[in-house]
């Protein structure tokens, strides 16, 4: 049975009725004058299905084609030519194939945030150079300068011996070399903050007051930034750089130039903080340092237990119950592994295994 | 014969005959008594482009981006094929071999830019102006070319004559315009300069002479200069004043090319634009598109100034609620504030305002908790204002964090729910008015068009999509595409004078995707 099809010269816009079949040349076109066509099937080429648009058979070496509308008719003639729909068409008209390609998708946008990302920052943040990371970390630090941390009231008899003990603590490891330029324990303080410490990404760390006065034994406060030094010679900080400018610039793609400010949001969430891997990282590596000195790690589960006492503290009984909920989830998306269990880890590293 | 071969939906076409009242232009003037209105129609949907884009996009991710070139054939050929004008769809030909190589090429000329960022960072916005700055007529040209030649309709292919030279030209008034502002900013950027240079060198010239003196008396002498003590004259603010007027002078007069140069382009692009022999016509003028970005602005207007409105009323609201509280614990700060100034040897009022301003934005950011923590800058002569702060603290004397954090993000919601839908929104209708403005004032022949995109649609289908966007995490991307795709056919037509079969072919001639790839990682508009 002969199919009714649009037919064009592809000379002019012409539109002919033609009526389409398949006869033993190949295919057959005849239009309503008469006038016959002949294709060899080897010259005919379909076109995919695109949903309810109509499709069109072009000819190989020719210019005109037929227009024929999508159905059963349209099939059987495709069936009758012996045509075969290429393997993608077979996929994106499937929803089994959608759904595994959906599934897919997923999988890889997640496989990726959660292992390839942390391995190629990984592997790339040796090659960034100390001084790359000096101009963020001068914009950053001038930032919480401006809006969160204030002058150190510590006395300066102080602050000189726990430079000097900080100096002699980056001396032992040699790697730290890298970042003799920039490497420096600034004095601040931060009621706002509360008891921390934190290090740049060029070398510079920082020390809240609030911190040194929770520790009598400067040990202990040293104990602190042997951790710190851990994240620098980790790399975390440039780790962490890369994989939320890579969440950022994936995210924008994803979601077009529009949602620049969903991106922003996003990424924040994505990468707040170190990972947990990081924290036990510079845990262990403190530990270490510490181990050099012939001093014991638990010096660093002091000062993590005063941390933790510090902060309950900080909690007053009326809104803890509040607040409760909320730092489940704070802590939830920093993915900080909880006090309780790096000082078990610390322990563990301090009754002998090392 | 001609329904037989339909798909269904195509019948219900809009077929009907042309009322007066919606005069359209011709490109010739013989407006026929027997025009017919095609209505361009999409007869694609969500779900089907769905199963393309997903599945082209895990291929994409397979091949590590390869399949690219060729998932974007497939998408716009669904694009294309799924757009009806009388019952016949409209074909593209792209070939993702060529669009592969374009794509490689615009790879490697984004390389080239970073190489000579990392090489020369100092010269690199130079370098990089004088490097793409010939290339832009170029890219925009060859886009067009590339996608104007793989488009065709009934078997005929469209046709982009437009050439490098003619795009120059037409653009050469905004260039000179452009050097001319340049220069004018360069020009004042140097005089400024000089002016403070002249003054620095007196300025050091006179504490070469006071160096012997007291630091509090070079602090006096600051204080009756400016805030950085230098002196200035009154000829120099003055000239500052003038110079300032200038620079604002050039940004307006900037801005105020901006429609004209959209279309000077958009009738560059048409009146080139062919379709097999035929040529299109434009008889928009400039000055409508001043009318366009108008028009385009106000909702934009509207939006910001109801969302103002409402800001200053709630603040007014809480402002009376809360001032006595407020007040309360504000003031005790403040004299502590001042007691602190005091004890410093100069003070000039700007810095006094300044520390103000200070405390006012830190105890902004405690979330106005009654918790003000006040703290000298200077480690010399904080004695007494921290005893001062001492006496204020509360007993619990800790900067709530998380009352900051919780700030930071209510602004960012306000945001996101105020100015991103106010952009969405002009941005929409801005697009709507220009394509109404751009195929009322358009024809071929002796067939005209019709757009006739309105503001409630377009804006209706714009925030829906976002949102709908926003809350699937992109997955509804591909019905937001059809959606819109859907909304403009409707709102397209063509008025054909005759049966639409009488166009002839034009000369064929070579299709090279670079432009139009590297075009694509740009991001410019070229759609029709």
């Amino acid at each position: 049975m002969p199919l009714e099809a649009h037919y064009f010269d592809g000379q002019s816009s012409r539109r002919r009725p033609a009526r389409l079949s398949k006869s033993h040349a190949g295919l057959l076109i005849e239009n309503e004058d008469g006038g016959q066509r002949a294709i060899p099937i080897a010259d005919i080429r379909v076109s995919e299905p695109q949903g309810a648009a109509p499709r069109t058979l072009r000819f190989e070496g020719d210019n005109a084609f037929c227009e024929v509308a999508q159905g059963a008719g349209f099939d059987a003639l495709l069936l009758e030519l012996g045509y075969r729909a290429p393997t993608i068409v077979h996929m994106q008209s499937r929803w089994r194939w959608v759904l595994a390609s959906l599934l897919g998708v997923i999988l890889v946008f997640v496989a990726g945030y959660l292992w390839g990302l942390p391995w190629g920052a990984k592997v790339i943040a040796p090659h960034v150079p100390v001084a790359a990371m000096r101009p963020i970390s001068e914009a950053a630090l001038e930032q919480l300068d401006e809006y969160l941390l204030k002058p150190s009231a510590m006395p300066e008899e102080r602050r000189e011996k726990l430079q000097a003990g900080f100096l002699r603590l980056a001396a032992l490891d040699p790697e730290l070399t890298a970042y003799d330029d920039y490497i420096s324990l600034n004095f601040r303080s931060s009621p706002g903050i509360g008891p921390n410490a934190f290090v740049f990404p060029d070398g510079q760390i920082v020390l809240l007051d609030e911190l040194a006065n929770l520790h009598d034994d400067d040990d202990e406060i040293l104990a602190v930034l042997a951790h710190e030094l851990g994240h620098l010679r980790g790399r975390h900080g440039v780790r962490q750089l890369i994989q939320s400018s890579v969440v950022a610039a994936v995210a924008a793609a994803w979601l077009g130039d529009i949602s620049f400010a969903a991106v922003t949001l996003g990424s924040a969430l994505l990468s707040s903080g170190y990972s947990r891997d990081m924290e036990r990282e510079a845990d262990d590596y403190a530990a270490e340092l510490l181990r050099r000195q012939g001093k014991s790690p638990e010096l660093l589960v002091n000062a993590l237990e005063k941390l933790e006492m510090a902060y309950r503290k900080k909690m007053s009984a009326s809104d803890r119950e509040k607040e409760g909920k909320e730092d489940k989830f704070l802590d939830w998306i920093s993915s900080h592994p909880n006090t309780d269990e790096r000082i078990r880890r610390l322990r563990c590293l301090a009754d002998g295994n090392y | 014969m001609q329904d037989a071969i339909l798909p269904d939906n195509a019948l219900s076409l809009a077929e009907h005959a042309y009322a007066p009242d919606e005069q359209p232009t011709f490109g010739v003037n013989t407006p026929p008594e027997t025009v017919t209105e095609h209505r361009l129609q999409f007869v694609g949907s969500g779900s089907e482009y769905f199963k393309i884009w997903i599945v082209n996009l895990f291929l994409n991710i397979l091949t590590l981006g390869i399949y690219s070139a060729w998932a974007k054939v497939r998408r716009e050929q669904y694009f294309h094929r799924n757009t009806l004008l009388d019952g016949s769809g409209f074909d593209y030909h792209g070939d993702p071999k060529a669009i592969l190589k374009g794509r490689v090429l615009a790879v490697g000329f984004f390389a080239t830019l970073a190489l000579i960022e990392n090489l020369a960072p100092f010269q690199y916005y130079i370098l990089a102006l004088l490097l793409s700055a010939p290339l832009i007529p170029w890219l925009i040209v060859r886009s067009f070319v590339f996608r104007s030649r793989n488009t065709s309709f009934r078997g005929l292919h469209f046709d982009f004559r437009g050439t490098y030279k003619g795009l120059c030209k037409a653009f050469l008034v905004y260039v000179l315009a452009l050097v001319a502002i340049a220069s004018m900013f360069v020009a004042v950027n140097y005089s400024l300069e000089q002016v403070l240079i002249n003054n620095q060198t007196t300025t050091e010239q006179s504490i070469a002479v006071e160096d012997d003196d007291t630091y509090v008396e070079d602090d006096e002498a600051c204080a009756e200069g400016s805030e950085d003590g230098h002196v200035y004259s009154e000829e120099d603010a003055i000239f500052a004043a003038a110079m300032g007027f200038l620079i604002l002078f050039g940004f307006l007069v900037m801005m105020l090319l901006i429609p004209a140069a959209v279309g000077t382009l958009k009738r560059f692009q048409l009146n080139h634009l062919a379709f097999g022999a035929s040529g299109f016509q434009t008889r928009f003028r400039l000055s409508s598109f001043y009318g366009v970005y108008l028009r385009a602005s106000l909702p934009f207007i509207a939006i910001l100034s109801a969302a103002s409105i409402l800001g200053a009323v709630i603040a007014l609201v809480a402002f009376v609620t809360t001032a006595g509280e407020l007040k309360e614990f504000y003031e005790p700060a403040v004299e502590a504030q001042s007691q602190e100034l005091s004890h410093e040897s100069v003070v000039t009022a700007e810095e006094a305002k300044e520390s103000l301003q200070k405390l006012f934005a830190e105890a902004m950011e405690q979330g106005a908790l009654p918790e003000i923590v006040v703290e000298a800058e200077d480690q010399e002569s904080n004695q007494e204002p921290v005893a001062a702060a001492e006496a204020l603290e509360p007993p619990n004397d800790e900067i709530d964090t998380e009352g900051l954090l919780v700030g930071v993000i209510i602004i960012f919601v306000i945001f996101m729910a105020i100015y991103l839908p106010a952009v969405l929104v002009t941005q929409g209708y801005l697009s709507a008015l220009t394509a109404n403005l751009i195929w009322n004032n358009t024809g071929l022949e002796k067939h005209g068009f019709v757009s006739d995109q309105k503001f409630w649609g377009i804006t209706g289908i714009t925030l829906s999509n976002w949102l709908l966007i926003l809350l699937t995490a992109g997955l509804y991307w591909p019905w937001a595409k059809v959606r819109l795709a859907a909304y403009r056919a409707r709102h397209t037509a063509v008025l054909a004078a005759d049966d639409l079969d009488n166009f002839i072919a034009g000369a064929t001639r070579e299709k090279s995707a670079i432009g139009e790839e590297i075009a694509d990682i740009f991001d410019f508009d070229i759609a029709l």
